[in-house]
């Protein structure tokens, strides 16, 4: 009942050791096995959307700055623009100031000038019609009565005369 | 046959077959019935484990995985990182124990009922202990901690060399020769529906239950050999 002898306890273990290898190898092993390739696969997947976050993090960056450097560009640029475009104004503004002065000076001469014209034209006229008169009066007796006439056509014409030319 | 009589022979170890060497040497019972185990086991691994995937996991390989994680976990759980290597050994003696104890539902002796098998677990569970500790502590560091705490414990620890494998070989043997005995008892006074209520107890959950203890002892000192 209690007997106890050495080829079965030899057994029993050489018994235990091959349970512990096949289970070892072919249900442990096995499984273990299959988690540690679904672990793997998990932290190359963790590992991988880290990585591909990373990237975007560092394009998102790079794109931010990128926009930064455009804007101050822009900014540069629509400066310049604006100084530009303010110089230009003023040059012209400057430019059609001269002009326009340039423009009433002439005016301004040329109404001299005409003004000049047309008081040396009425002048003359005036010496024409005065020399007329004293051609008729030398030609022909003077009474007072015809004195006075030929003063007043006179008048008249002199002053018909001054407003035509006006 | 009185009782005792019939008692006596249902605990009897009977040869199974003798190999013809020298003057023949006698395997047992215990033996065959083990490497019954071992082949319905292996076939089972082999059945079960076949064509694992890594994604898209059927059912059994789901249940499977799970029962291999579970044992896994319960034993690794009481020991240190240092210890984690000898986890495959203890569940496979789980699962041999767990069987073996458990045999008894289908009228087949126990292996553990034999003091072979016990003795064969317990002397292997405390090399590996001592190996552990070996490996881990070098040799001279191994015979060291013989004088640990204090010197004066020297005696103690060299005692509980022999001490630890004979309890857990005598806790494993006596609790499944006993349940046994007793199944065998009852099935003599009453041989309807008691020895059913009561092979749930004797037959499973102690079956199991020692299993358990046993290779939750044999942890306990693998990491207390490695610390």
């Amino acid at each position: 009942m209690l007997s106890f002898d050495l080829v079965n306890f030899v057994c029993m273990i050489i018994n235990i050791l091959i349970l512990y290898f096949l289970a070892k190898k072919f249900l442990f092993g096995r499984v273990n096995s299959i988690i540690e390739k679904r672990d793997q696969e998990i932290k190359d997947s963790y590992a991988t959307a880290d990585k591909v976050t990373k990237e975007a993090q560092t394009s998102r960056r790079e794109y931010q700055m990128q926009v930064a450097e455009f804007e101050k560009e822009k900014a540069q640029l629509m400066d310049r623009a604006m100084k530009e475009a303010e110089e230009r104004k003023t040059s012209i503004i400057d430019k059609a100031n001269l002009e326009a002065e340039g423009i009433v000076r002439t005016a301004k001469d040329e109404a001299v000038r005409i003004k000049n014209v047309a008081g040396l034209e009425h002048d003359k006229q005036v010496e024409e019609l005065v020399f007329d008169v004293a051609s008729r009066l030398a030609g022909q007796a003077i009474t007072e009565e015809a004195n006075s006439e030929l003063y007043d056509r006179f008048l008249a014409q002199a002053a018909g005369k001054g407003t035509g030319n006006e | 046959m009185n009782l005792a009589e019939e008692l006596r022979a249902e605990l009897e170890i009977p040869t199974a077959f003798t190999i013809p060497i020298g003057d023949g040497i006698a395997i047992n019972q215990t033996v065959v019935t083990t490497w019954c185990i071992i082949a319905v086991l292996f076939v089972l691994m082999l059945i079960l484990t076949r064509g694992f995937v890594v994604h898209n996991p059927g059912k059994r390989q789901l249940l499977v995985e799970s029962i291999v994680v579970w044992m896994q976990d319960a034993i690794s759980s009481n020991m240190s990182e240092k210890a984690q290597a000898y986890v495959p050994y203890l569940c496979s003696v789980m699962l041999f124990l767990g069987v073996s104890n458990v045999i008894g539902v289908f009228n087949i002796a126990p292996p553990t009922k034999d003091l072979r098998t016990t003795v064969a677990l317990a002397l292997m569970s405390i090399v590996l202990v001592q190996v552990a500790g070996i490996r881990e502590k070098k040799v001279r560091g191994w015979l060291k901690s013989f004088a640990q705490p204090i010197g004066v414990m020297l005696p103690m620890n060299i005692l509980e060399l022999f001490i630890k494998p004979l309890s857990l070989c005598m806790r494993l043997f006596g609790n499944i020769f006993a349940a046994f005995v007793i199944m065998e008892l009852v099935k003599m006074v009453v041989p309807v529906v008691l020895p059913a209520a009561l092979c749930l107890y004797f037959d499973i959950f102690d079956g199991l239950l020692q299993a358990y203890v046993f290779v939750f002892l044999t942890s306990l000192y693998i990491n207390e050999a490695v610390e």
